[in-house]
């Protein structure tokens, strides 16, 4: 009942129902700003928690389905091939499991007729071509994706930009391999000898070459990623990267890498393969994707926290803003409180009156800053594409007027940045940022409703 | 006195005292003044402005504080109600009718009139209709819907009397209810005014300084030199 | 109506009781005011930390002030031995420029590295003059190392603090690694080189891909490298006495150079896609913040607005005493000059304040936030773990750099005053709606 009551009086005080009298207008002027200033301050807040969710999520994506894959399990790099297909059939048994890759992995020099560079060179099964996983983001610029036989290569974009080749030209690769086991073996006599002095050419890890051929050229949409990679199969694999100075691994998709449950998968996996392998088979060789790119995820979290901690200072700006506004109305009505008081309203239901007055305009301003902010952020390519646009419009303008180089800006460089960013909307998020703003609205109407509290009844003896 | 007399009495006063203190003086308004109001009577108190009518008033309907005596009204102890029980005391015991008709400018004529019921526990459906009732006997039940913008100065002084009567009060206290009317809206909220004891059962205590006024009623007192003396 | 008199009129109105409230709200609008500003110079002034030393590290030891790519020559750098190259001959014509604090000869090739820990590891490797540290101090300093030492090292090889770490070759241990890579020649076409050097000094530039990925050779070079430089172009490093004269200076040098095969790139060209990059991020989160001052200048304005509302008889009476509008503008828009001015001035204190003890306040946070988690964990309402508010572990950084100029500060602080001093003005536009006669005729 008395809420009922100081509801209706609070939206009565709001809204202002006299019919006439444009000099009462000003009343509602200032709690109108208050409450555009709390939707103005949501806007970025909404902007930067979508773009970064996205962000975060667009390179996380295309990590886990292009590089990381969801679960690792380490191998020794002379596995067999028949242990490796039992292994693999082991693991496709394994619910949630959609589909696994034996990868192996070595660092090498690449080397075209101008350039040379590192590069990763992943020798790996056509599954992961065929994955649809990686299908989504390993984009094919030219020729084929998929490498056969031992001459075949493919380079990701950016190395095949760097090393100015295309379709069909040859590459060369250098990759350590030991030399021959006795002289392994025998490394500690001659290591000392040969350590003694500079060198002859070959020391105790020849260096191999091979010469390949281009076959494809692919993209991951990031340059962090593509930018040396360099994809071979098998076979070729096996005869370019030495077991001694490569790593392998089962590479695991599986159909559930967001949830919860992926800790299930991952139990179930060291579940199907340690009685295949009980030689060398550990559970720590198992990771799951968090744990492989750990710093990556930590340095996303902690720009996304100060991101956040930043842009709530302008909600807390504008809740305050608010609470100065309403003591502003509370003032405008000391008439109105000490009536009430005089006919026997009590200290709770003034309260209450101004308190929801808060809520009321702090969940207005909630509501529009929220819906301007997605909508902002659903079409944030849009305007990045517009705005650059406009930039360099102008910048052409003034180039041909300086007589300067025109340059042209691009604000999302894909060089550091994906070159769009994926819209992701968290509502349980965004629901909570609203709660957030109305409770700090509400809490800012403490205040003024004290004050309001404290108006006296007095105020009606005094005459005119 | 006993629990049966006391209800017969409205008001009962003994010895109160109020002055004011500022820095330049201390104004002594109310000095050891006696009264009795008895159920169902009208009384008038007048006195030259500042002479302190409006100051007892006050008291009497729990708007001002005091510092000595005894103040009945409506068998609450007001020296002993804290400042949380007065809410309640104003909205149940006493009616108080101002000379401005401090009728809240955002709620039409009806829902100013409901307000102090459904404030205080009453369901807005009795509480609309007891104030929809209350304005017909005011004669205003066709303007009930209007806000106090729409509504003339008598209208509204009308209006404020409903106000006055929604929660049943064992007294309603006018101070100066004319004072801001013409001569036939003056008569009009006259002649309602001093019905109300008789229409409702109230009590009924007016200041002014208006003989004419004063006239009607039971009792006439003058309030000079902080004391009251019976015409 | 004078300046002074302006004034009088508006302390006036300001001591009135009602105006207490109303100077409350002023104050927290200047505290708003100030917020903005503070969050403004503690960001910018992080951002431009960063940025300045990812800068500093690239411009001293990669991107050099200008470079100057020469045509492949087949020629073994031999450091500055008296050769009589072409190279040689560029040089000294542009070490005598003045503006030239220094140019080195270097080369560049990319070689693999195996170490004890046996993990292939690749590296850029730059065969430099042995006596760099006389030629550019800069460049030794940037990497962390004394410019007393001689770097680098004749026979040996200097590494970065994260390759070492990946290699297993520290600093002192006088380990081993092996380098090889692809060496192309004209006359044996594309082979192999393969080398072992020791690792002597480890250098720490604190820009993680320098650290992790860059190693230094002394020219003459160490036997068996030869190879791996000969199919490489030779790369003046130029570094000049103030690097925004790159335009100029450019010009200059230009001018030395044979006509075709060589190619000159300034830092700004060199570094674009970076710097970029870096400055769009500084632009939002300008943009970003700035909507702070946006908000509380929405509110000055409506605030303005109605004291304007409320004085119109005190504007009116004014104005019959012979005051323009202009005048009485300008003592409600001297509300919004105040309002920014006092604002712009608390926050600028406060952000120079916090920026210089960033590292402490941020430690302070972080183990307030930590003792938190570990109350709640202990109850049971979370997981235990450490819980890291501001990790710096994914950002190769020790502590945060700042770096803010005494310029940002004032464009911050000039951002703040005009943002309320325009909301101010367009609210005192109001004013000339008064009509003296009719609104005292009211009274």
């Amino acid at each position: 009942m008395k809420g009922d009551c100081a509801g209706l009086i609070s939206s009565r005080f709001l809204l202002g129902r006299e019919p006439k009298g444009a000099r009462d207008k000003k009343h509602s002027s200032g709690l109108t700003g208050a409450i555009i200033g709390i939707g103005i301050s949501l806007v970025p807040i909404v902007l930067v928690l979508i773009v970064s969710n996205g962000m975060i999520q667009g390179i996380t994506d295309r990590y886990m389905e292009t590089k990381t894959y969801h679960i690792q399990v380490a191998v020794p790099s002379n596995l067999d091939s028949s242990s490796g297909a039992e292994g693999k059939k082991a693991l496709l048994d394994v619910p949630s499991v959609r589909n696994v890759v034996l990868e192996t992995d070595g660092t090498g020099i690449i080397a075209s007729p101008t350039t040379t560079k590192a590069v990763l060179i992943r020798a790996i099964e056509d599954s992961y071509f065929t994955d649809p996983g990686t299908g989504e983001y390993l984009k094919v610029l030219a020729g084929e994706p998929t490498p056969k036989g031992t001459r075949e290569i493919v380079l990701g974009e950016a190395l095949a930009n760097e090393l100015h080749v295309r379709i069909g030209d040859s590459v060369t690769i250098i990759t350590p391999s030991a030399a021959s086991a006795s002289a392994l073996k025998n490394s500690d006599a001659l290591g000392q000898e040969r350590f003694g002095s500079l060198k002859s050419d070959f020391g105790l890890y020849s260096p191999k070459l091979t010469i390949l051929k281009i076959k494809g050229i692919v993209s991951a949409g990031y340059r962090n990623l593509d930018a040396s990679w360099a994809f071979v199969s098998p076979e070729a694999g096996s005869r370019i990267l030495a077991s001694e100075f490569s790593i392998s691994y089962f590479g695991i998709k599986t159909n559930n890498a967001y949830s919860n449950s992926l800790g299930n998968t991952r139990l179930a996996v060291e579940k199907a393969l340690e009685p295949l392998y009980p030689n060398w088979f550990e559970s720590r060789l198992v990771r799951t994707w968090p744990e492989i790119e750990v710093n990556l995820y930590k340095s996303f979290g902690t720009t996304k926290s100060v991101l956040m901690l930043i842009m709530i200072l302008a909600l807390i700006v504008a809740a305050v803003n608010l609470g100065s506004a309403l003591s502003t109305f509370v003032a405008e009505h000391r008439k109105d409180i000490a009536v009430l008081r005089s006919t026997g309203a009590e200290d709770s239901l003034i309260r209450g009156i101004f308190l929801r007055a808060g809520l009321i305009t702090g969940g207005l301003g909630t509501i529009a800053g929220l819906c301007a902010g997605l909508i902002v952020a659903i079409n944030v390519n849009a305007l990045i594409m517009g705005l650059e646009w406009v930039i360099n419009f102008f910048t052409r303008l003034w180039a041909a007027i300086s007589g300067t180089a025109f340059v042209s800006l691009r604000l999302l460089d894909p060089s550091y940045y994906l070159e769009r960013i994926p819209i992701v909307i968290n509502f349980a998020d965004i629901a909570i940022l609203g709660v957030l703003s109305v409770v700090l609205c509400v809490l800012c109407s403490l205040v003024p409703a004290r004050k309001a509290i404290r108006v006296s009844v007095q105020e009606l003896i005094r005459k005119n | 006195m006993s629990e049966s007399s006391s209800d017969l009495l409205a008001v009962r006063c003994n010895g109160l005292c109020k002055t004011f203190f500022s820095e330049a003086e201390n104004l002594e308004v109310l000095r050891s003044l006696d009264l009795q109001i008895r159920q169902g009577e009208s009384c008038a108190i007048m006195g030259a402005s500042g002479s302190g009518k409006s100051t007892l008033l006050a008291i009497l309907g729990g708007l001002e504080r005091f510092e000595k005596g005894e103040v009945y009204v409506d068998g609450n102890n007001l020296g002993a109600l804290s400042e949380k029980d007065l809410p309640r005391f104003r909205n149940k015991s006493v009616g108080f009718v101002f000379q401005f008709h401090y009728l809240l400018k955002d709620f039409t004529a009806l829902e100013n009139v409901a307000l102090p019921a459904y404030m205080c526990g009453v369901s807005k459906k009795d509480a609309w209709e007891k104030a929809g009732s209350l304005l017909s006997k005011m004669g205003l039940s066709n303007r009930a819907d209007h806000y106090p913008s729409e509504l003339s100065g008598g209208e509204r002084q009308r209006a404020a009397i409903a106000r006055a009567l929604i929660n049943a009060p064992r007294i309603v206290l006018a101070d100066e209810p004319t004072g801001n009317l013409d001569a036939a809206n003056a008569e009009a909220v006259r002649s309602l005014l001093f019905s109300l004891p008789s229409m409702t059962g109230c009590s009924l205590l007016v200041a002014t300084h208006d003989a004419g006024l004063a006239s009607a009623a039971d009792s006439v007192y003058t309030l000079s030199s902080g004391r009251l003396v019976r015409q | 109506m004078t300046l002074s008199s302006l004034f009088f009129t508006a302390r006036r109105w300001g001591f009135s009781s009602k105006r207490r409230a109303s100077s409350n709200r002023a104050f927290l609008a200047s505290l708003g005011i100030a917020v903005g500003v503070t969050a403004l110079i503690v960001v910018m002034g992080v951002m431009g930390g960063l940025q300045n030393s990812y800068i500093s590290s690239i411009l001293e030891i990669s991107s050099f002030h200008i470079r100057i790519e020469t045509p492949n020559d087949n020629v073994v750098p031999q450091g500055d031995a008296g050769q009589t190259s072409d190279v040689d001959r560029i040089l000294s014509r542009v070490r005598s420029l003045p503006g030239v604090v220094s140019a080195i000869p270097f080369k560049e090739c990319q070689v693999l590295a195996v170490g004890p820990t046996g993990d292939p590891v690749s590296l850029t490797l730059r065969a430099m003059p042995k006596n760099t540290q006389e030629l550019d101090q800069e460049l030794v300093k940037a990497l962390g190392l004394l410019n007393t030492d001689q770097f680098p090292r004749p026979n040996e090889l200097a590494i970065g603090k994260e390759a070492a770490l990946q290699l297993g070759a520290m600093e002192g241990e006088g380990s081993d690694v092996e380098l090889m890579g692809v060496a192309q020649t004209q006359d044996e076409g594309v082979t192999t080189f393969s080398s072992q050097l020791t690792v002597g000094k480890e250098f720490s530039s604190g820009y993680y891909d320098f650290d992790s990925g860059m190693a230094f050779v002394s020219a003459p070079l160490p036997v068996g490298l030869e190879r791996a430089f000969a199919a490489t172009p030779t790369v003046i490093g130029i570094k000049l006495k103030n690097r925004f004269d790159d335009a100029s200076m450019a010009e200059q040098i230009r001018q030395l150079l044979p006509n075709t095969g060589y190619a000159l790139t300034t830092w700004r060209e060199y570094n674009r896609g970076f710097f970029g990059a870096l400055r769009t991020e500084k632009t939002v989160m300008l943009l970003l913040i700035s909507l702070i001052f946006l908000v509380v200048a929405i509110n000055v304005y409506h605030s303005l607005r109605r004291t304007i509302a409320m004085k119109q008889t005190d504007i009116a009476t004014l104005k019959a005493v012979g005051a323009s509008n202009r005048a009485i503008r300008g003592i409600f828009a001297q509300e919004g000059f105040s309002i920014g001015i006092l604002g712009a001035l608390l926050g600028s204190v406060l952000g120079v304040a916090v920026t210089r003890n960033l590292n402490s306040i941020l430690g302070w946070m972080s183990a307030v936030a930590g003792t938190v988690s570990n109350i709640l964990a202990s109850l049971g309402l979370t997981n235990a773990g450490s819980y890291d508010l501001f990790s710096l572990q994914g950002y190769y950084l020790e502590k945060i750099p700042v770096d803010i100029s005494v310029g940002e500060i004032a464009f911050i602080a000039c951002l703040a005053i005009a943002s309320t001093a325009i909301s101010a003005i367009l609210a005192s536009r109001r004013v000339s709606d008064a009509i003296p006669f009719e609104v005292l005729r009211n009274e």
